[in-house]
């Protein structure tokens, strides 16, 4: 996949003189981060090592919904109602990169231009480099960098493809489903998933009427003590955000008092564990890395039948673990 | 290739926070209301202002020949007229992103 930035070309800072910068709240150093993770750059490990400590501070939304619903204008709107409560808001909006050029236009920004040079508003716009799950794979680094950054709060707008979008709510402290009137049947709200991740269920557009066809199916029975609200709104006319931010600012709450936030936290780095031993194990088997050969070898040995992908697979990892599974 | 379109109508100041937030190579600023002389230099100069003068300025819109050295001097790296093939403008870009 092309890099977006051509940051080869431009002179790249050391990183602790960046992460020193993005720490006393230098937005033009949180933007360098972003990019250097993005771009997968060799300092991109550094930069996030150093930034993990000064990280857990800001509390995470995920949106997701269809194409269309108005997740950008919900969003924009809820950064000024948040930005009338003091709150830092980061914001990181993701949409699809071509699978034809490798290209993407990326125009979340158009709508969310109303907080334009708000100091305390970083918007990061993000193209989902052919990963799958509305999400791009460096998307929670990003987050990462923006709570760094001191913001007390990043939404996370995803893709909005549809019906695999579950990935988000694993990620984000609260997860906002939006929806409106007058699409699909009540068959698709029924479809795994949607149901199952909304800590906040937001029906957007209620000027378009019928709203309460929605507001029914997504009535739901409490998970875990927490009953998922069910807010209408108009984003465009700015109907419906206070009670948003309201709902948003309950559930932070309802997760600290009762311990979930800690639990969601350790159930996140169990995945970025084992994403990032993913990562290292295909890197370590990389043609001309040291195991590149012994990668190579092993790789014949299955396909002529000598060995199991399996058995294969036990060999590269640490002793300890090699028993069969 | 990513393209980051900000919409119509954008301040300067809008402009250079959105290129830092983003971090961008370059900036593609486009006027048709004959105010480019004061609001295509105003970019590089915030620009240089926040420590981000490395990121490319290009030009284009209803621009008279005769400002094109003027906006050039003022650090506008390149200015595409009415007409120009898109061809032309995707080639500058593509080359400017590689540092060549």
């Amino acid at each position: 996949m092309p890099a977006r930035k051509g940051t080869a070309a431009r002179p790249r800072d050391p990183v602790p003189g960046l992460v020193d910068s993005l720490l006393k709240g230098d937005k033009r150093a949180a933007g360098k981060l972003i990019s250097l993770i993005e771009d997968d750059e060799p300092e991109a490990t550094e930069a996030l090592a150093r930034i993990h400590p000064h990280t857990g501070r800001a509390h995470v939304v995920g949106f997701t919904g269809p194409p269309g619903v108005g997740k950008s204008s919900l969003i924009n709107r809820l950064v000024r109602t948040l930005r009338g409560r003091a709150k830092k808001v980061g914001v990181v909006a993701v949409d699809p990169t071509s699978p034809y050029t490798g290209g993407a236009v990326l125009g979340d920004r158009i709508r969310m231009a109303d907080t334009g040079v708000d100091p305390g508003v970083f918007i990061r716009s993000m193209a989902t480099r052919g990963h799958a799950g509305g999400l791009a794979l460096a998307t929670f680094d990003a987050v990462r960098v923006l709570d760094a950054l001191g913001m007390d709060l990043v939404l996370v707008e995803t893709v909005g493809a549809g019906q695999s979008e579950v990935e988000i709510a694993t990620r984000a402290h609260s997860t906002v489903v939006v929806e409106m009137p007058m699409t699909g049947d009540a068959v698709q709200t029924m479809k795994a998933g949607i149901l199952e991740i909304g800590d906040v269920y937001v029906v957007n557009k209620v000027d378009l009427g019928n709203a309460d066809v929605l507001v029914v199916k997504f009535q739901l029975e409490a998970r875990d003590g927490w009953t998922p609200p069910i807010i209408r709104t108009a984003a465009i006319e700015g109907r419906g955000i206070d009670e948003l931010a309201d709902a948003l600012m309950r559930h932070a709450t309802f997760l600290d008092e009762t311990g979930l936030r800690k639990q969601r936290e350790i159930a996140r780095a169990r995945l970025e564990i084992l994403e990032n031993a993913q990562r290292l194990l295909a890197r370590q088997v990389e043609a001309g890395s040291a195991f590149g050969k012994d990668f190579e070898r092993m790789a014949e040995d299955v396909a002529s039948r000598r060995l199991d992908p399996n058995a294969a697979a036990r060999k590269l990892l640490p002793t300890s673990s090699r028993k069969p599974l | 290739m990513e393209v980051i379109y900000t919409g119509l109508r954008q301040s300067p100041e809008d402009i250079v926070e959105a290129a830092i937030q983003e971090d961008v190579d370059a900036i593609g600023l486009s006027c048709l209301s004959g105010a480019h002389m004061t609001l295509f230099p105003e970019v590089v100069k915030l620009l240089k202002k926040r420590k981000s003068g490395d990121i490319l300025v290009a030009g284009g819109g209803i621009i008279p020949e005769e400002d094109i050295p003027k906006l050039k001097k003022a650090g506008i790296k390149v200015v595409f007229g009415p007409g120009t093939p898109l061809r032309e403008i995707v080639a500058f870009f593509e080359t400017a992103g590689k540092g060549a």
